[in-house]
């Protein structure tokens, strides 16, 4: 294999030292770079003598970029500061004042909370006072409707936390980066055609392997999880080392049980390897999709009895039958990475159908006003659950249920008096502000039910994975007694926040009160004028 | 002449400093009504309303089976509703749904009294909501449960006027000082909470959130009452009796026993308190000579041989049973501090065992009447008593952080902790000096981890619940975002 300082940086950009940019020798840093639209854009603001903030999570690569900037030159009309995270919130605000009169541009990586507070004080440094409007910058630096006036003057706010990273040209920059020299170099330590690292370099070499990577990394993106670069960058090292040099690769191992086995070439396989390493990502992967633990019609019977022998994309080692569960799972991860297949037709069979349409609202395959029925009944259901007959107009008004308590505990049951038709929704999908929208994706992990010409302030829901779970678990018939707290908590205010769209008090008034334990729905008309009781039963 | 113990020992006395009188199991949907009737200044009682929502009882009404199986649901589901609309506590909305059950022990009336107090910042905003959503118009009736009682009230829905019960000589609960400020500054915390939680809800009401506004209001309450019992006992009025909050699902065996060793200070507070009031009453009556002296052993014995233990009428045993009973439970109480082991004066010794009588006499002791209450609003586990643990379910954090954070402000979590603990000895382990505090109490250390991963679990319930923002490096803030 390569030589082996290499693989000891490979090492450590998983879950080690070379994972922090600044501890990082400029060489690596400048070799791990993978040059994004994000860098012009910074070049661009600094060139037109805009101040530029990077701020978002540790790992998000805010000091990196910086560096690498700095480093290549472009940056150097600016004044820099690198990890202001670290520094005297009013030092900084002196320095900025000082290159502010000066005309030099500024830029910053610092994180969320540290901003927030040089924010606030902001205020008192002359010329520096519309930086106290920040927090609205970051609060809107994706948008649903229409984009937000920005209110700071000169100013850029990059909120890298948002930025979507698992696309197949990042993926594909670090994959290249870190296979570079492996597939140069050959491996001395292994038997010949026989090092997994070798092997996992070509694979991932491989279009068709990478896009299956990166449709796992999206599945998991959809469900909320934040990877930064940092994430990525370990994960990638990790499926192709398995953490271990070659020359201590085949030597015997303990196991759980405290006996010593020998490893085999499929323990270091990349596809299994995506689901054995220790990190948030490698957790989040393996809560979201791991190919072995879905069954496939068209093909695990086939791959059971070895006969799937054409289409794969690694001809070695051959397929043979599987001599146990063990291996097949082995197998079925090889075969959702490596044959040749429709992977989108794949995952439609093997993945759960809540799972699927969420991907597909979240894409808007489906017309949106069909998708806010969806919701709207999905809505009403998790409070009212109806058998599949008596569900009449569930779907085309959204009652805003309320119940009444004093103690806590479960709920007797929930009642409604107001409703809104789900025509008067929408559903909007998050879109970067114009000035970033070029320089960077956003993670697309929800969409917002909102009403019509819908502004920040006014009644929305965020439908993200758990959300949309929870609805969907209602709807085949989870009891709201066992949804999480939040859940109905987010429901409640969004609910009560629509109440001044469904209008003030009517004549008649039409209470429906709905007994969840018994699926059942009865609807009371009191006519206010007359103050009585106008009876109406659905179910 | 014959004493009567409950009235005396525990009614008097309590009445004199308390006010409110923590001698019956009082549910939140009893301190709201109570609340209400103070804050409206009046009550229903309408008897159609209460033939229509209670089937069982009263068979016959010309209100539709179905509805009334509804409203039955509805208003009862405190389970505070009875056979007997004077003792019945509706789960309420409405003014015309107050009653005269006095189940709230004028816990209603005491938390009025400090709505009221007015040192020069005017009265609380908390009043002026209540009473414009309690007494909204009939045909502006803009919850559920309001509208739906509407068809009930209309032949008999009359107000009468509610005769508060405060007397012009103050309990010593809310004493004033010379400048007219509460001596005890937990009332001012109590005061801040409800005034914080109004002006979140002020002007809303009018499109659902009415019966949320009123829960939130209830439930600060009836932590109100608890907070206050809990530091009854309590010599430094400054200083809070700890609540070591377990919010992670599995707590550790440290952080557990914290947790319901902080808890037992709680009922040694009250517990104490009680003792000394009894003393204090005890010294007065021996003073003025009424019912002549409690200087020897033979006096008292005399007087626990003569005494009625309880008020008769309604259920209670007869006179004679109840003699029976208390009088040897009292004598062995008695002889015990008096014993050499106790070795304490003959009139020490009978305060003693009045107070541990107390348990026996009413119907809930001031211990068991706030662990209920407690743990009616999320703020003690469900479960046995030598179990029991403070927690706080999202519905109370949610009240606690809206009566703790002021619109349009934010707060560290640090910052909050510090407030709770300051203000209602809340605990929950952010603040780093925790086990320094517990300390003070003899309560066991808690181990870092534990509390680390007990700010992390509150704070990811507030985050979850919208209240809490986590930034990079480990800040979280919190506000109320509406």
């Amino acid at each position: 294999m390569k030589a082996l300082p290499l693989f000891e940086d490979l090492a450590e950009f998983y879950n080690g030292h070379n994972a922090v940019a600044e501890r990082v020798e400029k060489s690596k840093l400048q070799y791990m770079h993978i040059p994004t639209r994000l860098d012009t854009a910074i070049e661009t603001w600094v060139m037109q003598k805009s101040d530029v903030i990077l701020t978002g999570n540790p790992g998000d690569g805010k000091t990196h970029i910086i560096s690498i900037l700095q480093d290549k030159g472009s940056l150097s009309t600016a004044y820099l500061e690198k990890d202001a995270s670290q520094k005297d919130t009013e030092a900084i605000l002196k320095m900025w004042q000082q290159k502010k009169q000066e005309n030099i541009p500024f830029v910053l990586a610092i994180n969320h909370a540290p901003l927030r507070n040089l924010a606030a004080k902001a205020q008192a440094y002359s010329g520096l006072e519309h930086l106290v409007n920040i927090p609205d910058e970051i609060e809107n630096f994706i948008y649903y409707n229409e984009a937000p006036k920005s209110k700071l003057q000169r100013t850029v706010v990059v909120d890298l936390s948002q930025r979507e990273i698992v696309t197949t040209t990042i993926v594909k920059g670090i994959v290249d980066r870190l296979c570079q020299q492996i597939t140069s170099t050959p491996c001395n330590d292994c038997p010949p055609r026989k090092c997994p690292v070798e092997y996992n370099a070509e694979a991932l070499s491989s279009e068709e392997v990478l896009h299956n990577l990166v449709t796992i990394l999206t599945l998991v993106a959809q469900r909320g999880f934040h990877t930064t670069m940092r994430d990525l960058i370990g994960l990638v090292a990790y499926i192709l080392t398995g953490d271990k040099p070659c020359a201590t690769r085949w030597q015997p191992v303990k196991n759980d049980d405290g006996d010593f086995s020998t490893p085999t070439f499929e323990d270091y396989v990349y596809y299994n390897l995506l689901f054995k390493g220790r990190s948030r990502l490698f957790n989040a992967i393996r809560t979201t999709f791991d190919p072995s633990n879905y069954s496939d019609s068209d093909s695990d019977a086939k791959l059971w009895a070895g006969a799937i022998r054409d289409g794969w994309l690694m001809p070695e080692p051959l397929v043979i039958s599987p001599g146990s569960l063990v291996e097949l799972r082995s197998l079925k991860r090889r075969y959702f990475f490596e044959h040749r297949h429709d992977t989108a037709k794949l995952l439609q069979r093997t993945l759960p159908s809540t799972e699927y349409n969420f991907g597909e609202l979240i894409k808007g395959k489906l017309d949106d006003p069909s998708e806010v029925e969806n919701l709207v009944g999905m809505i009403n259901n998790l409070y009212a659950p109806l058998h599949a007959h008596q569900r009449t107009d569930q779907r085309y008004r959204l009652r805003l249920w309320n119940s009444h308590r004093y103690s806590v505990g479960n709920r007797p049951g929930y009642f409604t008096m107001r409703s809104i038709p789900a025509d008067n929704l929408i559903i909007h999908r998050p879109k970067a502000i114009p000035q970033i929208a070029q320089a960077m994706e956003i993670r697309q992990d929800h969409v917002l039910l909102a009403v019509q010409d819908w502004v920040p302030g006014d009644p929305s829901l965020r439908i993200d994975w758990p959300m949309y779970q929870a609805l969907t678990s209602a709807y085949y018939g989870t009891p709201i007694e066992v949804q999480p707290f939040h859940i109905l908590r987010r429901l409640d205010l969004f609910l009560r926040s629509l109440g001044p769209e469904a209008g003030g008090s009517r004549h008649i008034e039409n209470i429906e009160w709905s007994d969840h334990k018994q699926w059942t729905l009865v609807s009371i008309r009191v006519n206010r004028t007359n103050q009585n009781y106008e009876q109406e039963r659905h179910a | 002449m014959n004493i009567d113990f409950e009235s005396i020992f525990f009614d008097q006395t309590v009445e004199e400093i308390l006010f409110y009188s923590p001698k019956i199991e009082i549910k939140p949907v009893h301190l709201a009504n109570g609340l209400f009737r103070a804050v409206c200044g009046k009550f229903a009682e309408a008897l159609d309303q209460h033939i229509a929502i209670y089937p069982k009882r009263y068979p016959n009404s010309n209100v539709n089976e179905q509805i009334r199986g509804v409203l039955n649901n509805i208003l009862s589901a405190d389970g505070a509703l009875f056979a007997i609309a004077q003792m019945s506590s509706y789960t309420l909305s409405h003014v015309s749904h107050i009653t005269s059950d006095n189940h709230d022990r004028r816990t209603g009336e005491w938390l009025f009294a400090i709505l009221t107090h007015d040192h020069g910042d005017g009265l609380s905003p908390a009043l002026e909501l209540l009473r414009t959503l309690l007494n909204q118009d009939d045909r502006r009736r803009s919850d559920e449960v309001s509208t739906l009682t509407l068809p009930l009230t209309k032949s008999s829905y009359e107000l009468r006027d509610f005769k508060p019960q405060m007397p012009d000589q103050r309990p010593s609960s809310l004493e004033v000082d010379e400048t007219g400020s509460f001596c005890d500054p937990l009332l001012y915390s109590i005061r801040k909470g409800f005034d914080c939680i109004s002006k979140h809800d002020r002007g809303k009401g009018n499109f659902g959130e009415k019966l949320d506004i009123l829960r939130r209001l209830v439930i600060w309450g009836c932590f109100s009452i608890y907070l206050h019992l809990a530091n009854s006992g309590s010599l430094d009025r400054k200083k809070r009796v700890p609540m070591m909050l377990c919010m992670v699902e599995s707590p550790s065996p440290t952080l557990q026993q914290a947790s319901t060793q902080s808890y037992q200070w709680a009922g040694r507070s009250i517990d104490k308190f009680l003792r000394a009031a009894i003393c204090d009453t005890l010294n007065r009556i021996a003073e003025k000579g009424t019912y002549g002296s409690w200087e020897t052993d033979a006096d008292i014995r005399q007087h626990i041989q003569t005494m009625i233990w309880k008020a008769s009428g309604g259920r209670m045993q007869q006179y004679e049973a109840r003699l029976a009973k208390y009088t040897p439970q009292c004598l062995l109480f008695y002889d015990s501090y008096l014993s050499d082991t106790a070795n304490q004066s003959p009139r020490a010794a009978f305060a003693n065992a009045a107070a541990d009588m107390i348990d026996q006499i009413v119907s809930s002791s001031p211990t068991a009447v706030a662990r209920s209450l407690g743990t009616r609003i999320g703020l003690l586990s469900p479960g046995p008593y030598a179990r029991k643990r403070y927690t706080a379910v999202p519905d109370l954090l949610e009240v606690l952080v809206r009566a703790t954070i002021p619109p349009h402000e934010q707060l560290t979590i640090d910052e909050l902790a510090r407030y709770w603990a300051d203000h209602y000895g809340l605990l929950f382990g952010a603040l780093g000096d925790e086990n320094a505090r517990l300390a003070e109490w003899g309560i066991d250390v808690i181990d870092g981890s534990s509390l680390y991963d007990n700010t992390d679990a509150l704070a990811t319930i507030l985050e979850l619940s919208g209240y809490a923002r986590r930034y990079a490096d480990g800040v979280i803030l919190v506000s109320v975002r509406e």
